[in-house]
């Protein structure tokens, strides 16, 4: 019954908080939304709300006021105000005076499934929520130690009703040898929008953070994905007809449906997907629906001329950089490769584009936009990584042998091999077609592909020094696209009375079940490489029954050492006590330490080697006294000595004191 | 298209529903992966007071089928028995005990507790 309660309060609170202020966003931006297909204002209506959300908190953080629900709303609906007045002040360059019914019906006709269509995508979606929810209801268990530390800062800007401060302790070593904990220092591995929504949530639910709502909330962003996926098909393929195709198959509606096979029940666990939100990579799968509705709404602004459209595409652009430092490089990346590539292909009429492209900028609503912007980022907070100067350690040449380029092999088995190399053939095809080429829609999904494709195989090329599997994951959306594309418009061809690639009935229905087969067991084997056998319930609760018992009686004076090796959930442990963020200090894996000899090693001495003279200096000057670590991996050393009392004792945690 | 298109709406609140019966089982799901007591078979020993080595109050937390416990409390290499009791406890519930203990002498003391074939120390 408390679940049900849990449930309702949350889906009530993230569909007022996160569709209410978006929705009444677009509606005071765009008379009645009739520019959008209602997948498109669901969705623009989730990713402005964010936006709004983060940037009212943003700024009543930086105006010392405190978040309440109140205090919330009003800033909400301040926002929208300020929205509508400058809406009065762009009005024109909003609306264009060839803003018709024609538009609306346009939309209408693009966006209709057939009855057949429509049953498919709902079976699939089903087939989509349910694979997901057979691999979350073994994760979901707050384990994941990113959703740890993500989780941590939510709560401090819950709790405090302030903004936090990014910062951490540590154990330091002076110039004469001596071990001391150091005072908070800035980290820049966080962003401020990863953590704004949760707290959000919270401040109105009330929901515990150790409940399954952070892991159902980016289950939700993920799906959203999908759909933003297929959205983005969806418009790109009604720019791509083409007489050589058959007019019924090849068609935006089956472009969709294609898209949101590749990208719902097959591949549907491994990273980026559902992986992603079990792990609590919150900020990659932010970006994840970010990056293809940004895309998607550039593109609509180019090919459409609308400035309101490159209005919205620019502060969902400034929203994922308050979100996701990588997600926003890549989208950068993409957005100039986009560019290029179109005026490469466009060479004979370059100084039109450029033309279109300058008046659709000196409009007075982007001009606004980009003053407000310019505004906020210099006079109210830069995102975290700016003010660190994080950024330089993206850029440059490659330092590390894990960030040199995956190789070919690596990019089919970590993004499917039915999706690359379908999508590689998508790439040929669109790339051979030059009507397609010369268009946005050509233009944006090849340039999305090829430049995340260089990326990943040839980072020294563009002086990405980023680990490549993580530049690998964004690969999977624009060769999902390109094999929807290269799927759909195959079987066009092979159907068209004016191709001479026709072929007979019998063999087309042998060539769409090999694709099928294909990619359904590729997709397949995928999903069964990543489902795990059972949830690690058992330990965690013992690792959550042990931090309350510690948190219940630690002083201020006591300082944490826990293993992250052998304990599970172990950065949760944090939220019993919220601290710091390296409270407590962390053993963490040995490697680290070898890897990096410059890297304190306190934490390493203290529970591995603690009878040693390192580990006893360690201990005195640190000040540390307690320690929890799992009994089956490193209790005979604490055992050993009589400077230790054993407090507690569990199946999977043990916690020492020193005396 | 045809003559009776589906429109996205629909699509959309289809895909709302199936969102709402998923996340209704996930969060129950989760509150019964975090029930200590749901599908799990433990029990936890600890002492009562984290700083004062003179206390030998002790906890124990039961979370198994369990329900039949036994104590003693040791001192020193030759384990000398300072006392000991039986005692019962439910699965859900956390006793605190206090041996009775005139005085405390020197060396390891340890409460060993046992229950079936299981047996959890801790010392001071």
């Amino acid at each position: 019954m408390h679940s049900i309660t849990d449930t309702f309060v949350f889906l009530s609170v993230t569909g007022a908080l996160f569709f209410v202020p978006g929705f009444l966003f677009l509606h005071i931006f765009f008379k009645k939304n009739r520019i959008f297909m209602p997948f498109e204002t669901f969705l623009l209506s989730f990713c402005i709300s964010v936006g709004i959300i983060d940037f009212s908190m943003i700024a009543l953080g930086k105006a010392h006021i405190v978040f309440t629900p109140i205090s919330l709303i009003a800033s909400i609906i301040t926002s929208l105000c300020l929205a509508a007045l400058s809406v009065r002040i762009v009005h024109r360059s909003i609306y264009p005076s060839e803003e018709t019914e024609s538009s609306l019906t346009s939309n209408n006709a693009l966006g209709a499934f057939s009855r057949t269509q429509g049953l498919l995508f709902i079976i699939l979606l089903i087939l989509t929520v349910l694979i997901k929810t057979i691999y979350l209801s073994h994760t979901v268990l707050p384990t994941a130690t990113d959703l740890g530390h993500h989780m941590y800062w939510s709560e401090i800007i819950a709790e405090t009703g302030t903004l936090p401060n990014y910062a951490k302790q540590s154990i330091v070593t002076g110039d004469d040898g001596h071990y001391a904990i150091s005072d908070p220092e800035p980290i820049a591995d966080f962003i401020i929008g990863e953590h704004l929504p949760f707290a959000a949530i919270h401040l109105f639910s009330k929901a515990d953070f150790f409940s399954a709502f952070p892991v159902v909330f980016l289950f939700f962003i993920n799906l959203l994905s999908v759909f933003a996926l297929a959205v983005f098909a969806l418009r790109i393929a009604a720019d791509m007809r083409q007489t050589s195709l058959n007019r019924s198959i090849f068609t935006p509606t089956n472009i969709a449906l294609a898209t949101v096979f590749f990208f719902g029940p097959i591949y549907s666990l491994s990273s980026p997907q559902a992986k992603f939100v079990s792990g609590g990579v919150v900020g990659n799968t932010f970006g994840n629906l970010f990056i293809p509705l940004i895309l998607l709404v550039f593109y609509r602004a180019f090919s459409e001329k609308r400035s309101g459209l490159l209005t919205i595409a620019f502060f969902l652009t400034f929203t994922l950089a308050y979100t996701h430092h990588l997600s926003t490089l890549m989208l950068l990346f993409v957005l100039v490769a986009t560019a290029l590539f179109y005026l490469i292909c466009n060479k004979d009429t370059l100084k039109v584009s450029l033309l279109h492209w300058w008046k659709l900028f000196k409009s007075p609503a982007p001009i606004l936009f980009i003053i407000g912007a310019f505004t906020f980022f210099f006079f109210v907070a830069m995102p975290t990584y700016i003010e660190t100067h994080a950024v330089g350690t993206a850029l440059g040449t490659p330092t590390k042998s894990t960030r040199t380029g995956l190789t070919l092999l690596q990019v089919f088995s970590s993004n499917g091999e039915a999706r690359v190399a379908l999508g590689l053939a998508g790439a040929m095809l669109i790339f051979a077609a030059s009507r397609i080429r010369q268009r946005y829609a050509g233009a944006f999904v090849l340039g999305w592909g090829i430049i995340l494709f260089i990326m990943t195989v040839f980072p020294e090329w563009l002086f990405i020094n980023i680990p490549s599997n993580r530049i690998g994951a964004y690969l999977s959306f624009p060769f999902g696209i390109l094999a929807s594309i290269a799927t759909v418009m195959l079987f066009a061809l092979f159907r068209s009375s004016q191709s001479a690639a026709r072929i007979p009935r019998f063999l087309f229905f042998i060539a769409s079940c090999t694709f099928f087969v294909f990619s359904s067991a590729s997709g397949s084997i995928d999903n069964g490489s990543t489902l795990i056998a059972a949830p690690k319930s058992t330990e965690t609760v013992q690792t959550f029954a042990a931090s309350d018992y510690l948190a219940s009686r630690i002083s201020q004076n006591d300082i944490l050492l826990k293993d992250h090796i052998y304990i599970t959930a172990d950065s949760w442990i944090k939220l019993f006590f919220m601290r710091d963020y390296s409270y407590p200090f962390s053993r963490g894996f040995l490697k680290r330490y070898s890897d990096n000899p410059n890297r304190e090693q306190c934490t390493l001495y203290m529970i591995s080697t603690p009878n040693t003279a390192k580990g006893r200096k360690c201990f005195e000057e640190t000040g540390t006294n307690l320690i929890m670590v799992n009994p089956s991996y490193d209790a005979a050393q604490f055992e050993k000595t009589d400077d230790f009392s054993l407090i507690y004792e569990s199946e999977y945690i043990d916690i020492y004191r020193r005396k | 298209m045809t003559s009776n298109p589906m429109r996205q709406t629909p699509i959309v609140i289809a895909f709302l529903a199936m969102f709402i019966i998923s996340s209704a089982f996930l969060f129950w799901q989760n509150a019964r992966e975090l029930d200590p007591n749901t599908g799990k078979n433990w029990w936890a020993l600890s002492f009562s007071v984290l700083d004062d080595d003179t206390s030998l109050v002790f906890r124990i937390e039961n979370h198994s089928d369990l329900s039949s416990f036994h104590y003693e409390v040791l001192v020193g290499k030759k384990h000398v028995r300072l006392a000991e009791d039986s005692f019962s406890l439910n699965r859900g519930e956390t006793i605190e005990i206090h041996p009775n203990i005139d005085q405390l002498p020197d060396g390891r003391v340890s409460i060993i507790v046992t229950s079936g074939n299981e047996k959890k120390e801790i010392y001071r």
